[in-house]
């Protein structure tokens, strides 16, 4: 009967316990606080604490990461805990690739476009031999902050990289093109191509790339000289030959290309792709400002 | 000399023995275990890179728990050899204080290491399942020369441990060797501020006196999937084994001058 009745006082105090810290944690219970507010320690603290286990440390940070981007907070928040906490996690440890560019993807999902650069950016200094870092920092640069030329010198940076893939360079051929920046992508082209460690695929692809945007940039003076002509005239030309581009020069059309003009004096190109890029945002492709016209 | 060993290793195997039954020495490996599968729970958590997080945070785990139980170990047989009064028995016999310590250290620093061979192991299971996924990778040679780096930790730890326990009090022993454990971790750092605030000679009586655990420390190079143990380690090695050697040198003398009575 004792042990029955000692059975039973226990129970009632666990109940009344657990009763309790029920009542405290509502009466305590207040709005969640904005993620701003919360504060997330400094790297040389956390390295400290963690008694010199700075990667562990590091990685335990990486799962609150991964718990805070996953939960409703995060949305609530626009993701306002993301950056501080991939500060953190990648200046434990800088050689932690993934987490910079999983930290930069997530900012980016987020909006948070100048914070995501930032963490791409620091990967992309600490961790020169892995291609995918310049290669989500070039997306984040063209998808998130509209730099086409930073995003074009980030992917060629990343195609440069043993193991990055060959259409990088067509990618940043693109982006140096949308960006009319065509005579500086040529010059970055340059640059890479005089690298003696280049693979004979990557030089082969750079040099393609090369000769692509050498085309873009002629065929871009063709169309500045169809404008110059329409502004002087005030009217389309009738060929070509009337805006100087023709087999005696001055502007003389590569071999292997043709161009035309349409009805409505809108520069016609043949034999060429011209690089041009998918915008973000957008589901179709961009149409180049000649197609305006 | 075969008369020291020989008596050394009779203490050793008595100390390990005591060790291996006690409840600390299963509690630790059980905790170790536990940590060691709740990494790799984690690790399928994580995102990417799921070898690094089992890595680093079961070998975490097991440079805490070795060192925990370094501490305990040490302290806790030889303050039951002097609360039983055990110890004058043993050293009325042709016993000398240095066999003693030299026997107590090689018994509590035999039973740290099977503890850690044991979670090495389990460790070792759980991250090799992980291999072949995406992330750095490091072969079996790699992931025992950072077990083995951990050991020396553990070595350091047990000598500083053993010399604290028979010099002092059990809680002062308790106190001084968790503290050097912790400052073994920090004193790299702590170097530097120190220098940095002008307190170089402080600085410097610090980073000579305490032992330095940064140059131990393979678990990033492992993760990274560099080399663990270079050419640039063995002097670090050499650093952990004379360490341990003056502690328990100087553990002997001073416990020489002791009274037990």
């Amino acid at each position: 009967m004792k042990a029955i009745i000692r059975v039973a006082i226990l129970l009632a105090a666990v109940a009344a316990v657990v009763a309790v810290q029920d009542l405290a944690s509502s009466a305590t219970a207040r709005p969640s606080r904005p993620s701003t507010d919360a504060v997330v320690p400094r790297a040389g603290v956390v390295r400290r604490l963690a008694l010199g286990h700075a990667t562990a440390a590091s990685d335990v940070y990486w799962l609150r990461f991964i718990s805070y981007l996953g939960s409703d907070q995060a949305v609530r928040d626009g993701g306002s805990l993301l950056y501080p906490l991939g500060t953190l996690i990648t200046d434990l440890d800088p050689r932690f690739a993934y987490a910079h560019e999983a930290a930069g993807l997530a900012l980016n999902e987020f909006k948070r476009f100048e914070e995501a650069q930032a963490i791409l950016d620091a990967g992309v200094r600490r961790n020169p031999g892995r291609w995918q870092t310049p290669f989500y920092a070039g997306f984040n640069a063209w998808d998130g902050l509209r730099q086409y030329e930073r995003g074009a010198e980030l992917f060629l940076r990343a195609a440069r990289v043993p193991g990055g893939p060959a259409y990088l360079a067509d990618l940043a051929a693109r982006l140096f093109a949308r960006s009319d920046a065509v005579g500086q992508g040529i010059a970055l082209l340059d640059a890479m191509l005089a690298d003696p460690g280049l693979t004979p695929s990557v030089r082969e692809e750079l040099q393609l790339r090369r000769q692509a945007l050498e085309v873009e940039g002629f065929i871009r003076r063709v169309e500045e000289r169809v404008d110059l002509f329409r502004i002087r005239n005030g009217r389309n030309p009738v060929s070509l030959a009337e805006c100087g581009v023709s087999p005696d020069g001055p502007l003389v059309v590569p071999e292997g290309l043709e161009l035309g003009l349409d009805a409505r004096g809108v520069v016609t190109v043949e034999g060429f792709e011209r690089p041009r890029l998918h915008e973000p945002g957008s589901s179709s492709p961009r149409k180049h400002r000649a197609d305006h016209r | 000399m075969i008369h020291f060993v020989s008596i050394s290793a009779s203490l050793a195997r008595v100390t390990v023995k005591e060790a291996v039954r006690s409840k600390v020495f299963v509690g630790l490996l059980a905790f170790a275990a536990a940590l060691i599968v709740l990494s790799a729970i984690l690790s399928n958590l994580a995102i990417g890179w799921p070898l690094r997080i089992v890595t680093d945070l079961s070998l975490a785990a097991i440079g805490l728990v070795s060192g925990i139980l370094a501490i305990i170990l040490a302290i806790g047989s030889t303050s039951r050899d002097m609360d039983r009064k055990t110890i004058s028995f043993s050293l009325a016999k042709p016993v000398s204080r240095s066999t003693y310590v030299a026997g107590k250290f090689g018994g509590v620093l035999a039973a740290v290491l099977l503890n850690l061979v044991a979670m090495t192991i389990c460790a070792a299971i759980v991250c090799f399942t992980h291999m072949h996924a995406e992330g750095p990778q490091f072969t079996v040679a790699a992931f025992l020369q950072a077990s083995f780096l951990i050991a020396l930790r553990a070595t350091v730890i047990t000598a500083v441990a053993v010399t604290f326990a028979v010099l002092v009090s059990p809680a002062v022993a308790l106190m001084a060797s968790a503290g050097i454990f912790v400052a073994a971790h920090l004193i790299a750092d702590v170097r530097v501020l120190l220098e940095k605030a002008d307190l170089g000679l402080l600085a410097s009586i610090l980073y000579r006196t305490l032992p330095d655990f940064s140059l131990l420390d393979g678990l990033a190079a492992l993760v990274h999937g560099d080399p663990v143990i270079t050419s640039a380690t063995v002097p670090a090695i050499l650093y952990a084994l004379l360490y341990s050697a003056v502690a328990l040198l100087l553990a002997t003398i001073f416990f020489e001058k002791r009274d037990l009575g």
